[in-house]
């Protein structure tokens, strides 16, 4: 089978050679031993989190996953460049700007659950199956009004309100001022809250016709 | 400036507050920071590192986020959750100082043994302290034993550095509620797991106390009666501690100019059990038991094998010379 660009340059890269065969290929730093266990704590304490930035911008899954790895390759050739205690911050707000830019690259489809409770309902009757399915629906559903926002509003709504940044953090991830982004916050959960509420007029309205 | 109540976070939960909670609760797989990991060319042994470090972060999260929020409820969930964290770090913390104690009592006793000055060669560097500090003289000796106390007690020593309250350390992200920042090398499962190159040095792995054979330290040549003094200090996963054995016996032979012996180790235990934290660290071994012997070929292919899964970072640059230089 042909090796694949992307593997290509994968294998380059790890044995420190030239995809096209000629000298070193260095894209990725070497790290020292302390900035290598900088990052494993990076990682290990914060991969849920910016994987999570990738999934309610809509990524699927893999991609989400992918987004994230990207998100710390970043922020491993800018480690001396981002302060103790600020980790999150940054590594949030790398991912947010790769996220819109994948969702916007790739057109990704979103997934699809039905909101509408009554149509899956577990067969079992299992309480955790139960609990398992509203859970997902929600997600589907709070992923589906979110995608239906602005960019802006987005990524401060779900930095703030998903994953606890405050709004100093959030002003510092995405680079604006700590005034515009609880500006953005207010109208984020102005759009929020409306969406619910034609989302919940909806619903109600199709359950009532036969 | 002001920070709104958060959606999740309010009282009465409501169906927005539910949304954003569902948000917050989704996980990915496991294996993906593992994914991450070796795609960052991090170690598992750094990562496993990582993750001992911050075992007492979620348990500090979670308390403090209930307590932010006022509910009564989420604060007995928080506390449940965080009991067993809690637990954890007292045993750790009993465990260390159990065993500083015993090797004071026990450096005390050769000491008194040798009738020399405090010298006390292969103990850990917070012995090492503790024992060649000076005593200072005053005409009131128990003004003088008082402060000796006292400023015996005062460094950081690197065992007490684990549990100590200093800005990095978990005791810390329990008042803050933020995750333990990394303390390089410090960490308990750094001095369990370590790198290839702590692995170098005589063995500085802590070893449960439990009497399992499972659980004994390497048996092998390098096995030293100070390895065993290192006994009961945190508990080790059986499997872990068979490989640190394995991997001591084969560098022990591989020292002793036994190549062979030291590759008949590593593919003996390849073979029955296999290694499952100590992967690279043994792909390592193996590469300089091969060069040892000859078959630089074989470990050209090994150290290919080992930097496409993810090699160490201090390694990186010498395998890579090899992988580039293989005949």
């Amino acid at each position: 089978m042909p090796m694949s660009d992307a593997m290509r340059l994968e294998t380059s890269r790890a044995l420190g050679t030239d995809p096209h065969g000629s000298s070193d290929f260095a894209d990725f730093p070497s790290l020292t031993a302390e900035q290598e266990h900088r990052l494993a704590w990076m990682l290990n304490a914060h991969f849920a989190s910016v994987w999570r930035a990738g999934r309610r911008v809509g990524l699927p899954n893999a991609q989400a996953e992918e987004n994230a790895q990207e998100a710390f390759a970043i922020a491993a050739r800018k480690l001396d460049r981002i302060a103790q205690g600020r980790e999150r911050a940054f590594l949030l707000g790398v991912a947010v700007r790769l996220a819109a830019n994948a969702r916007r690259r790739l057109a990704t489809r979103i997934e699809q659950v039905a909101l509408d409770p009554l149509e899956h309902e577990a067969t079992d009757g299992a309480p955790l199956a139960e609990e398992l399915l509203a859970r997902k629906q929600q997600r589907a559903l709070l992923d589906r009004i979110l995608q239906s926002m602005s960019d802006v509003l987005r990524e401060v709504l779900m930095l703030y309100e998903i994953e606890d940044l405050s709004l100093p953090e959030i002003a510092e991830a995405l680079e604006i001022p700590e005034g515009t982004a609880a500006s953005r916050l207010r109208r984020a959960r102005q759009d929020f809250s409306q969406k619910i509420g034609r989302l919940s007029a909806r619903l109600a309205h199709s359950r009532e016709e036969p | 400036m002001n920070q709104p109540q958060r959606l999740k976070a309010a009282s009465a939960l409501g169906h927005e507050g539910r949304l954003m909670a569902s948000g917050s609760e989704e996980m990915p797989n496991p294996e993906a920071i593992h994914r991450a990991a070796r795609r960052l060319s991090i170690s598992a042994t750094v990562l496993a590192s990582a993750v001992a470090a911050t075992a007492v972060a979620p348990a500090a999260t979670a308390a403090t986020s209930a307590v932010t929020s006022g509910g009564i409820g989420t604060v007995g969930t928080a506390i449940g959750k965080a009991t067993g964290s809690l637990l954890m770090m007292s045993v750790v913390k009993g465990t260390v100082i159990g065993l500083s104690l015993g090797i004071t009592v026990f450096a005390g006793a050769h000491l008194v043994r040798s009738n020399e000055p405090a010298k006390v060669p292969n103990l850990s560097p917070a012995v090492s302290i503790v024992l060649n500090r000076p005593r200072p003289k005053a005409d009131n000796p128990g003004v003088a034993s008082a402060t000796s106390v006292f400023q015996d007690a005062v460094p950081v020593t690197a065992a007490a550095r684990v549990v100590s309250p200093s800005q990095d350390s978990p005791a810390q992200a329990m008042v803050t509620g933020e995750p333990a920042a990394p303390s390089v090398g410090l960490a308990p499962a750094a001095a369990l797991v370590g790198h290839f190159e702590d692995l170098e040095s005589p063995a500085v792995l802590p070893i449960p106390s439990q009497t399992s054979t499972d659980l004994l330290p390497s048996q092998g040549p390098g096995a030293t009666p100070a390895t065993a003094t290192r006994a009961g200090a945190l508990p080790v996963d059986p499997r872990l501690a068979r490989e640190v054995a394995s991997l001591d016996q084969a560098r022990a032979y591989a020292k002793s100019g036994n190549a062979t012996g030291a590759l008949r180790e590593l593919n003996g235990f390849e073979a029955s059990l296999g290694y499952f934290a100590l992967r690279k660290e043994a792909m390592l071994v193996r590469i300089d038991v091969l060069l040892a012997l000859g078959r630089r070929k074989e470990a050209a292919a090994t150290a290919r094998q080992l930097l496409l899964s993810g090699a160490p970072a201090t390694q990186r640059a010498r395998l890579q010379d090899l992988v580039r230089n293989q005949p």
